[in-house]
């Protein structure tokens, strides 16, 4: 299907409605022509030879044919503002909707600042040219055709000159395509570089602030505005040297017929009557030429802007629910890697050195629970990632139950699936809702049971909107320790089979740290689970550790198994005890036991609940 | 679920047993429950501005929970009347009915709104926007810079003048 056509596609559910509209335009554009007739009758008829009643019969008429017309517009531009807002609603949720399913190497490539100009910017781009410039255009020919039919059989001459100007419109309109594309083009990139720039550095305030870069950020900033600047004021350039010059050589075509069809009038050729209609009616011929020259710059525009959204909707997931998918009944939670390879870098075959996972073999049984060990970069979160089918293997097979990853439906096994990142995220909403997030029917029984088993329960009563409390947004409003316990509080209830735990607990406090290693020892209970962290003290009870280096397996066993061996995890712990030990001597006093994080709990909400009261209460 | 987890930490429902609530002398709170009267140290709605009459936290003097009311029907009339009587007071909101003025404080960034409420006028000193929660719009909750929460149950229902002036927040 051609651009336009896809683009007015999303007229189709509103058929009627647009009809309507576009009917209400033809009338309107009709009737648009009748007053210069009118007047030409007016002038001759009546003015000429002192036709009273017919002046004023015809007033009565003009009256009457610009009142119809203020009616009329009225109802078209709602019902157009109507269309508008139901097209842009479509646009724009269809388009979140395929972002929300696309999968992590659709991210991965682009920045979120760039997506969102496209479900906003690009989005109310194309609204107006399919609302608003198709109706137009249409209109606009109407018009052409209607007036030039009445030019040609008023006075051929005079038409013919009126027509003069139109080869060199033509082009010049083409010259400027070719450079309104270009510079469009460079303003949308730094537009969305703008709003990568805003939602990155908003979001890493905390850290700008604490390295005192401030200045630097706003001088980037002031950077990525001039750029702006520039490209709007090249495009500026270019609109203000093209618009007025068609506009020029268009009055220039009315110049010529004011001083021909004056003359002709002096000669006694046509009347003052018919002088005064074909000038009216050629200031309306005009202004469609010049919308339809306006129409190229539009579609300029459009066409840049539909191409970025219908590149995001002619994505497909490379993540794909199967055609076929099996449904599994009661998940026992058997996870198998069966010679699994893994690269970010399409098909890792070629090119060895850039697999991320290599020749993976593990078998994982029910409610077991796997440490995974290793350097940065060794693969751990990768490994974990394919079993939440996040992507899948270059080689090789992840069975669960038996059973191909990609065969099972993606919906039904995620649902069977817990994760507890290092930063937990929170939506902008109450604790309620966020523990809810998985489950939105919970009820509040079963809340307050899982905010209990992931020690949350009792700070929650301190806040003094309880579980109405406002987290802000991702959360801030809470403290790391906070979040996370919120975060296995919304894992426990969602009742996971296999559980992700990346890093749970190395942003937190050893207060903390205790009270959700305590939650997450009952949140393991029964459930296959695979645990990520640096920090190795707190994997000594996994039931296997393995350890990964270079995206392979090459260690495996219990702790006390592999600390008998002379490899990399023994080498970790030796490491880990030896500086927590020399921050034992440094500081006198220590975290010990391989703890080699410090945390910053942050007292990032105001408390005033702690005393047993609301906020009101010492007024009251 | 209810097998994930261990036994103390379930709920103890004490609207399913026998529970009465005194008031003494000293305005202290009692609660009888199984036999057993212990002092209330503190209440808590769980859910303060979505459901004020359920979820009723009870907690002893040292801030341990003692047990959680699910609904205040199921308890007996007059400790039901204390108990409620009780949360009013740790929970008063006042209920804005009219926006006279906002003054927008350039010093401070934040503004100053002169309401009047149903227990009568008053100066809101709000710090910024983010203290205006809209998530249950119409029903709007503020939070002045002492903590203390107001409440506009209908926005949409305030008279026009009201309306004009908080069209720029909502």
């Amino acid at each position: 299907m051609s651009l336009i056509g896809r683009l007015i596609s999303f007229l189709r559910p509103y058929a009627w409605q647009a009809i309507l509209g576009l009917t209400l335009a033809v009338t309107l554009t009709w009737l648009s022509l009748v007053p210069p007739m009118l007047m030409r009758i007016l002038i001759d008829d009546a003015i000429m030879k002192h036709n009273r009643v017919l002046l004023l019969w015809l007033t009565i008429a003009l009256l009457g044919v610009y009142l119809a017309s203020t009616l009329l517009s009225m109802v078209r531009n709602y019902l157009m503002a109507w269309l508008g807002q139901r097209v842009l609603y479509d646009l724009r949720t269809r388009l979140y909707e395929h972002v929300a399913n696309l999968d992590m190497s659709f991210f991965e490539a682009r920045r979120s600042g760039q997506i969102m100009s496209r479900i906003t910017g690009d989005v109310t781009a194309l609204e107006q040219f399919i609302v608003h410039n198709v109706p137009s255009i249409l209109i606009d020919l109407i018009t052409l055709v209607g007036i030039a039919i009445v030019l040609f059989r008023t006075n051929v001459h005079l038409a013919l000159i009126a027509l003069l100007p139109a080869p060199l419109l033509a082009i010049l309109t083409v010259y400027y395509r070719e450079l309104a594309i270009v510079v469009y083009r460079r303003l949308w990139n730094v537009i969305a570089e703008m709003h990568s720039f805003l939602i990155e550095t908003l979001s890493g305030i905390k850290v700008i602030q604490c390295f005192n870069q401030e200045e630097r950020e706003v001088k980037r900033f002031r950077g990525r505005c001039e750029r702006i600047v520039r490209s709007n004021l090249d495009a500026a350039r270019l609109s203000t040297l093209f618009f007025p010059t068609m506009g020029f050589i268009s009055t220039f075509g009315l110049m010529l017929v004011w001083w021909i069809g004056g003359n002709q009038v002096l000669d006694g050729q046509i009347t003052i009557g018919v002088l005064t209609m074909f000038t009216m009616y050629l200031r309306q011929f005009y202004v469609p030429v010049q919308n339809l020259t306006y129409l190229n710059d539009v579609w300029q525009r459009t066409a840049a802007a539909a191409e970025r959204v219908f590149e995001i909707l002619d994505t497909k997931p490379e993540i794909e629910q199967p055609s076929q998918p099996i449904k599994l009944g009661e998940l026992k939670g058997e996870v198998v890697f069966d010679r699994v390879s893994f690269s970010y870098n399409g098909n890792g075959k070629q090119d060895d050195g850039a697999l991320a996972l290599r020749d993976i073999s593990l078998k994982v049984r029910p409610g077991e629970t796997i440490g995974i060990v290793g350097r940065s970069g060794a693969g751990k979160t990768t490994l974990t990632a394919l079993v939440a089918r996040f992507y899948d293997p270059k080689e090789g097979r992840i069975l669960i139950d038996g059973h191909d990853l990609r065969q099972l439906d993606l919906k039904a096994l995620r649902e069977k699936m817990g994760v507890v990142l290092q930063e937990p995220f929170l939506f902008h909403g109450t604790i309620y809702e966020n523990i809810a997030y998985g489950r939105p029917n919970a009820t509040m029984e079963e809340i307050i049971k899982a905010a209990k088993a992931a020690n949350a329960h009792q700070f929650i009563l301190n806040f003094p909107d309880a579980y109405d409390t406002y987290v802000g947004e991702r959360g801030t409003k809470l403290s790391g320790g906070e979040r996370q316990r919120i975060s296995i509080a919304r894992a426990i209830l969602r009742d996971p089979k296999i559980l992700i735990l990346d890093e749970a607990t190395s942003s937190v406090d050893s207060e903390s740290e205790y009270a959700i290693q305590k939650a997450l020892e009952r949140l393991l209970k029964g459930r296959t689970t695979f645990a990520i962290a640096h920090r190795l003290s707190t994997l000594r009870n996994a039931d296997r550790l393995i350890v990964l280096d270079s995206g392979r397996v090459v260690e495996m066993g219990t702790h006390e198994e592999l600390m008998q061996r002379d490899g990399i995890y023994k080498r970790l712990v030796q490491i880990q005890a030896m500086l927590s030990n020399s921050l034992l001597n440094d500081n006198g006093n220590g975290k010990g036991d391989g703890d080699l994080d410090s945390s910053n709990e942050s007292n990032a909400h105001n408390r005033e609940g702690n005393d047993g009261s609301n906020g009101n209460a010492s007024r009251a | 679920m209810d097998g994930d987890i261990e036994p103390d930490l379930e709920i103890r429902w004490l609207d399913e047993c026998e529970v009465q609530v005194e008031r003494d002398e000293n305005n202290e709170l009692w609660l009888i429950c199984d036999g057993q009267r212990m002092k209330i140290g503190r209440l808590v709605r769980l859910l303060p501005l979505t459901d004020k009459s359920h979820y009723i936290s009870v907690l002893d003097t040292d801030g341990r929970e003692i047990g959680i009311i699910r609904d205040l029907q199921n308890i007996e009339p007059a400790s039901r009347a204390i108990l409620w009587e009780e949360l009013e007071r740790i929970y008063m909101m006042p209920k804005i009915k009219r926006v006279r003025r906002i003054r927008h404080e350039k010093a401070s960034g934040g503004m100053v709104w002169e309401v009047e409420t149903d227990i009568g006028a008053m100066e809101l000193h709000i710090p910024n926007t983010d203290n205006i929660y809209k998530a249950r719009y119409p029903r709007i909750f503020i939070i002045d810079e002492d903590g203390r929460r107001y409440e506009i149950p209908n926005c949409d229902a305030l008279d026009s003048r009201s309306r004009r002036l908080l069209a720029r927040y909502f």
